[in-house]
């Protein structure tokens, strides 16, 4: 016999040794009998937190067995116990969430969040409830799904930003501030027109410029670096819309060659109608670099090099597949996206990369906005005008740029 | 407290209680309960009865459930309260060694009430054939119950129920349920079906009748509630025992069931004439237990019994105690 059980037989109206039986077939997978101890366990008890806890169990040995109404029933009478304990609040809402009623799991995770003092309770056994990011997680997910998509971004980016989560909510983080996108306003752009600003750098011919294309000015800068540079050559992986914040679509109209690489087909399609120069529909992480510049560049030395592929990872690997030491670059932009980089690493990873190669930043963490700083400007400081780079170099800050700050100032 | 707790009263005096568990991904639902155990020359055999439903009881209606302080949890999209029979080997520690659910495809047809399948079966072994016996209730429209005769055979180490009879009540058979008769283990198809006033019946599988052999007189001086069945029927030392049940069936004020189950040994002598009858008892403590297996073993009995229709488990105890609850035995 054991212990749990002998010590039940023993006294039959303990709580404490009907919990322990319940936790004991809980641990051999067998929830129906647990459920008939914690039950008991919650009817005798005179402690309010072990009948809480009991009730929580019982909801997770219900959990997923085709009757949630019953387990609504456990969750509810747990609220009803401690209106300040966040485990009933956090387990309805994301009850509530996977059964896609977001008005309730918003509901709940709300009132958790209001109500609740939010610090996980003083539990026998495990529960997962680990901090208050759990009810910010739910209340992310379903305000997404009742058209509150800022508050979503909002918290989402805040769980980003303050919160220790642990690997599986990290992950879920990552994916739903992939998935949602950064919204309105993380995505502005900032372009420039002749009529209402003026460029901070001047270069050859930048007065025959009427307006970019780029989202925050990156061919102004290129066009900066290399003074305005005619019949340039470029390198453009992740080349997204044909016009629409395209870094290299005022290039070409400049007698630029290049070529670009775009994974989305029918944006590759587009490219291929509305511009002139090529575009290879491949994934980035797949490519023989090599063998395409070599094929596509008469010199070792090219002007321009863009990196930009969703998410941050896989641009930095692109990057690493790049032929470096065959091939130079006079300028890069490099799009770190730091801002929805959950693991924060790969903006540093691609700056001691192209440091060891050779290359200088000259502007780190480009944003259109506060908050959003997404890119790095670089150049290679033996293949520019010693003069531009010295100009750019004295305009450099350390903390985040604000593009229109850099390149632009008003009429 | 009102009444005995039986593994409470027995733990001082040697007795081995052990839950009865196989791995929850090995069977067809959460539950396993009613166990009925029966001794094979010395192998120990035991019928778990595994249900697709989780039982409720807010036995101190502090958390009832909201349609009640008892109640069946079924999935929300199969509202039938499924059994299937799981045929157990243990060892003499109690421990089980194999088991299988028996296959009983042959002979289903598509039952007509929520409960399905054949409930709180009995091991029997009559003319060498093991039986179980139990209780179905899905072959009419408004769920009529009678006890059913199951044959079980192993055929190339698969469990199969191979032959299924369903017993018709005594003359008339016109009752709505007939359940929980126990069979009497050294007498081929006879159960006693009812303890007070005692009447035993006798089966015939081949014809499908039923008749009863013996009518006992209500015996008044037996201070007890209304006895119903339970075990199967036990001959030993020159007595018939068995573990019958009682039950208190009443409405909370929301007029919701409720029911408390206690339960007592029962003695008859050879005639089948009930002489006494123990104390009333639980077995672990809570209001819903249900024993329908009793045997004996060299110097032990076994009894296995539910709780709560969740949990299922075989009690050892030395013969020698049984008198401690039954004077006869003392």
């Amino acid at each position: 016999m054991h212990k749990e059980l002998i010590d039940y037989i023993k006294n039959t109206e303990d709580d404490i040794y009907n919990f322990n039986l319940g936790v004991w077939y809980e641990k051999q997978s067998h929830k129906s009998p647990a459920t008939s101890f914690y039950l008991r366990c919650a009817e005798i008890t005179q402690d309010k937190n072990l009948e809480y806890e009991c009730l929580l169990r019982l909801y997770l040995c219900y959990k997923g067995s085709d009757r949630d109404y019953t387990c609504e029933v456990f969750l509810k009478y747990a609220l009803e116990i401690d209106p300040k304990k966040p485990e009933a609040y956090f387990f309805l809402s994301q009850y509530y969430e996977f059964k896609k009623n977001w008005f309730d799991s918003y509901f709940y995770a709300h009132l958790g969040l209001m109500v609740s003092d939010k610090t996980p309770s003083n539990f026998k056994t495990v529960i997962d409830y680990e901090s208050e990011y759990m009810l910010i997680f739910y209340k992310a997910v379903s305000a997404w799904w009742i058209g509150k998509n800022e508050e979503s971004r909002m918290l989402f980016n805040k769980l980003k930003d303050e919160y220790k989560l642990n690997k599986f909510y990290f992950m879920l983080v990552e994916k739903n501030i992939l998935n949602i996108g950064v919204g309105n306003y993380y995505t502005s752009s900032i372009r420039y027109n002749k009529k209402y600003d003026d460029l901070k750098f001047k270069f050859e011919d930048s007065e025959k410029i009427d307006k970019n294309f780029s989202q925050v000015l990156q061919d102004l800068f290129v066009l900066t670096a290399l003074n305005g540079k005619k019949n340039g050559t470029y390198l453009e992986i992740g080349s997204g819309h044909s016009f629409l914040n395209s870094n290299t679509a005022l290039l070409e109209q400049l007698g630029w060659t290049g070529i670009g690489v775009e994974r989305n087909p029918e944006l590759a399609e587009m490219h291929r109608n509305e511009r002139k120069n090529k575009i290879l529909c491949e994934n980035s992480l797949e490519i023989n670099y090599e063998e395409v510049l070599k094929s596509n560049f008469k010199e070792n030395i090219i002007d321009y090099l863009q990196l930009d592929v969703e998410p941050s990872i896989n641009t930095f690997m692109s990057m690493c597949l790049i032929p470096f030491n065959d091939y130079k670059f006079r300028v890069i932009t490099y799009e770190h996206d730091h801002y929805v980089d959950m693991k924060k690493i790969f903006r540093e990873k691609s700056r001691n990369y192209l440091r060891g190669m050779g290359y200088t930043l000259v502007f780190n963490d480009i944003a259109a906005v506060q908050g959003s700083s997404f890119e790095d400007w670089w150049v290679h400081k033996d293949l520019i005008d010693d003069s531009i780079f010295k100009n750019l170099i004295s305009c450099k800050k350390e903390d985040i740029n604000l593009a229109k700050d850099i390149m632009l100032k008003k009429k | 407290m009102e009444h005995m707790i039986l593994t409470q009263n027995c733990l001082d005096f040697g007795c081995c209680l052990k839950p009865l568990l196989v791995p929850i991904d090995k069977i067809n639902g959460p539950s396993l309960t009613n166990p009925s155990v029966y001794v094979d020359n010395q192998e120990i055999l035991v019928n778990l009865r595994n249900l697709n439903y989780i039982l409720y009881h807010s036995e101190k209606s502090k958390f009832e459930h909201a349609w009640g302080p008892l109640c069946y949890l079924h999935k929300e999209s199969d509202q039938r309260l499924v059994t299937k029979n799981i045929l157990c080997n243990l060892d003499k520690n109690l421990n089980i060694t194999s088991y299988d659910t028996i296959d009983t495809f042959f002979l289903d047809e598509t039952p007509m009430w929520e409960f399905v399948g054949l409930e709180d079966g009995r091991l029997v072994k009559w003319e060498n054939k093991f039986y179980l016996s139990g209780v179905r209730r899905d072959t009419t429209k408004n769920g009529v119950g009678r006890m059913e005769l199951s044959e079980i055979k192993n055929k190339k180490n698969k469990l199969i129920e191979v032959s299924r009879v369903r017993i018709p009540a005594p003359e008339p058979d016109n009752s709505y349920c007939e359940k929980n008769w126990m069979p009497v283990l050294n007498k081929p198809y006879v159960y006693i079906k009812w303890t007070n006033p005692t009447e035993v019946v006798e089966v015939d599988p081949i014809n499908v009748t039923c008749k009863t052999i013996k009518l006992g007189v209500y015996n008044p001086s037996l201070e007890c509630g209304d006895l119903r069945g339970g075990s199967q029927v036990v001959f030993i030392n020159g007595y018939y025992l068995a573990i019958v049940h009682e039950v208190n069936l009443f409405q909370s004020e929301a007029c919701k069931k409720n029911s408390i189950y206690r339960h007592r040994f029962v003695v008859w002598n050879e005639n089948f004439e009930l002489i006494e009858i123990s104390n009333k008892f639980s077995f672990m403590g809570a209001n819903i237990e249900f024993c329908c297996g009793l045997a004996e073993i060299n110097e032990s009995i076994l009894i296995t019994f539910g709780f709560q229709d969740n949990a299922a488990f075989i009690l050892s105890i030395p013969k020698k105690i049984l008198g401690n609850w039954i004077k006869i035995y003392a």
